[in-house]
């Protein structure tokens, strides 16, 4: 199915181009809500995902639709992260917003996922995200961080270790 | 961990994009598209200009050496009965003096 519609896509076809949209389009938003902990920028992001999807399906070369949506999407949420990361060491009333993010909490039944993802750093959440949240194979992580599949598999298990050790801290709080 | 993972996936609430999100992505598109037409055109429109002004012929390099010639006077000096000081350009000034020649190297 994925082939044909690829073509068709290619074609800039417009049906093809929401059948597509409605197949991806909550699942990106929920990734990247996951990796970002930001509702509104994640969907703005995964609008500009589906842009660019338009855009750049003629030089589509994979037959795995998802994955390259899914690179996009972590492409765009990773200029984001550099874009905040410049922006953090410039205006000073942001360092009083990070302090404001560490949460105390009573519950770790009422803590969602990306409340915890959040302290982690994105170099382990993302990929972390795409194995446990997103069920992407080591193989297909490596291929959308363009990372090897050895690199890929110890940022997971750090990133594991850290979510460990935080959710630890927060059940002795 | 995985465990706790998994739980903790499953509870996950699910977000759901509201019917809106397509419109707003076609939209950006025709946004797009036309950002593209506009940027060709300027591009387009910029290689034309660039192309004539390298292929058409510049009207001031040509007249240059016509009105240079004009400027130009050639004054002739004489120097001796049959021999001419001449000068290409009345901008320099030149003085001639009088030279005595001896009657013993006139035989040179």
């Amino acid at each position: 199915m994925d082939n044909e519609i690829i073509g068709k896509l290619k074609n800039k076809d417009k049906e093809a181009f929401e059948i597509v949209m409605d197949k991806y389009k909550n699942s990106i938003y929920n990734y990247l809500y996951s990796i970002l902990g930001d509702i509104d920028l994640a969907e703005e992001l995964t609008q500009e995902t589906f842009v660019r999807v338009y855009f750049k399906a003629k030089h589509l070369k994979t037959d795995n639709l998802r994955s390259w949506i899914y690179k996009i999407a972590t492409n765009l949420a990773r200029s984001e992260f550099r874009k905040q990361k410049i922006r953090r060491f410039m205006p000073i009333h942001d360092m009083k917003n990070e302090k404001e993010i560490s949460v105390n909490y009573d519950n770790i039944d009422k803590i969602s996922i990306e409340e915890l993802l959040k302290k982690i750093p994105e170099k382990y959440r993302t990929p972390l995200v795409m194995k446990e949240l997103e069920n992407f194979t080591y193989e297909e992580i490596s291929k959308i961080l363009k990372k090897p599949i050895g690199t890929v598999k110890s940022l997971i298990f750090r990133g594991k270790d850290m979510l460990k050790e935080i959710v630890k801290g927060v059940k002795n709080e | 961990m995985n465990k706790f993972l998994n739980e903790i996936g499953k509870k996950r609430k699910k977000l759901s994009l509201l019917k809106k999100f397509d419109i707003q992505v076609f939209d950006k598109i025709k946004r797009k598209k036309l950002e593209k037409k506009i940027e060709f055109t300027i591009v387009a429109l910029l290689i034309v200009f660039i192309s004539m002004i390298l292929i058409l012929p510049d009207k001031n390099i040509k007249q240059e050496p016509i009105i240079a010639k004009e400027k130009i006077k050639k004054i002739d000096v004489p120097v001796l009965d049959e021999i001419y000081f001449g000068t290409s350009d009345e901008k320099n000034t030149y003085s001639i003096e009088f030279v005595s020649l001896d009657d013993e190297d006139d035989g040179i």
